[in-house]
């Protein structure tokens, strides 16, 4: 298992702490913004990327934003497919238009969304995952949750 | 967190399978034998590039034939030319790990679900009476005792559940997707103080995934031999806690044959508790 040295708090763990670590909020946000099918394999690719480049990385200040903009840049949309399409039929308890509001929203308000009410994720850690200001994220998040709650006729958190 | 919260969170969460660490090692092997067998990543180019070469090699393949119209072609001895290279690698179609995890002093697991088939392993102290895995095809060790050691258990849910009356125990799993066959070969030994097992067995397909699962009944500490570079997948070394050690790792097509080597690390423990079992689960690719 190969080693590196996250910036900023100077911690040396291994590639698979890292890994384990990084994956879940990674593949979070890259199927936010890309949809299932493009954010699962913009997750691999930018995780194979960190194992190729583990030296690289160490000198990385935010890791896991690098790797966000590694994952999209290194796949591509695939026009006939839709974004949220789910490749698995579960019978979970979502609201049925849950994802086509989802898909409704623009691409930053999604991801704010989903990593912050979703997943409650921190302002200052969802904005360095996605490289803007925490209160950019502010604003798109509570904007994307109010259209959603709008779109489901919620009213009130329950 | 409220209705809408959550369900955002499993909408998101059912829509892409977790990425194994096994998967990216697999992509990052592709990626060095595409360098260095001399390849470029032709899929990686802009489309716009990509046009432009296939524009190109058109031309130049006009231009050749045209050159050669009159002139006699070479078929070679079979009286055909030979294929073109196939520029675009194959798609990633080999089994992958989707989840492996291990907790001490639990007795029932969920897996990440959609996954396509799944293992489970319990582990216990040995001094009083377990109950079976809830489901699955059962492969069990019971100590010089007569009590359930060590099982396995093999299901396509991705949750199983046993009971137990040992003050210690822990259960453990992992779950794989995109296989076409799963075997099974397991390795046991219950003779009181017993400190390892081995499994022998085949590897039929090149892409083969091998997943190891090795139980110390009992035992704490736990290493295994047999295949080199294996990725650790759980294990536990942190107090108080019994090993279930999951490994994997994309073998050559051959036999092998692998051994767990266990030990009581606890002072004071019986011997007569001790059960080692191991279990090899061979994935073939789609």
């Amino acid at each position: 298992v190969a080693t590196i040295t996250i910036e900023g708090n100077r911690l040396a763990v291994s590639f698979e702490v890292f890994f384990r670590e990084v994956e879940p909020k990674l593949r979070r946000a890259l199927v936010a913004k890309h949809g299932a099918i493009r954010g699962r394999e913009a997750t691999a690719e930018a995780l194979s990327w960190a194992w190729e480049h583990q030296d690289q990385l160490s000198a990385i200040r935010n890791p896991i934003g690098y790797l966000y903009r590694v994952g999209s840049t290194r796949t591509r949309p695939k026009p006939r497919l839709i974004p949220f399409l789910r490749e698995r039929e579960e019978s979970l308890a979502y609201e049925p238009q849950l994802g086509l509001l989802l898909l409704g929203l623009p691409q930053q308000q999604r991801v704010a969304t989903v990593l912050i009410h979703g997943y409650g994720y921190t302002l200052i850690e969802t904005a360095s995952l996605m490289g803007i200001k925490p209160t950019t994220v502010q604003n798109h998040a509570s904007r994307g949750l109010e259209k959603l709650r709008r779109g489901l006729g919620v009213s009130i958190d329950e | 967190m409220n209705d809408l919260n959550k369900q955002i969170r499993q909408y998101i969460d059912a829509a892409a399978d977790p990425v194994s660490i096994g998967e990216v090692e697999l992509r990052s092997q592709r990626s060095r034998n595409s360098v260095s067998n001399g390849r470029t990543r032709q899929l990686r180019l802009g489309p716009a590039i990509v046009w432009a070469a296939v524009v190109l090699l058109l031309v130049a393949v006009l231009g050749l034939k045209l050159a050669t119209t009159n002139t006699p072609r070479d078929l070679g001895p079979l009286g055909h030319t030979p294929k073109s290279h196939v520029l675009i690698p194959p798609a990633l179609s080999e089994p992958r790990l989707t989840d492996a995890e291990l907790h001490q002093q639990q007795t029932s697991l969920d897996l990440v679900r959609g996954s396509q088939g799944y293992v489970f392993a319990l582990d216990t102290g040995g001094a009083y009476s377990s109950t079976n895995f809830r489901i699955g095809a059962l492969h069990s060790v019971t100590d010089a005792d007569g009590y359930l050691v060590a099982e396995l258990a093999t299901t396509d849910n991705s949750s199983d559940s046993y009971s137990t009356q040992t003050q210690y125990q822990a259960i453990g799993g992992f779950g794989v997707s995109n296989f076409s066959k799963q075997t099974a070969f397991y390795g046991q030994s219950a003779v009181p103080g017993t400190a390892s097992a081995s499994v022998s067995f085949p590897v039929a397909n090149q892409g083969s995934l091998v997943v190891l699962v090795a139980i110390g009944g009992d035992a704490q500490c736990e290493t295994t031999s047999g295949i080199s570079g294996l990725t650790t997948d759980t294990t536990w070394s942190r107090g108080v806690g019994y090993s279930v050690l999951i490994q994997h790792r994309y073998v050559e097509p051959g036999r092998y044959t692998v051994t767990e080597n266990t030990q009581q690390c606890a002072p004071g423990q019986d011997p007569n508790h001790a059960g080692d079992l191991i279990g090899a689960f061979v994935y073939s690719p789609r």
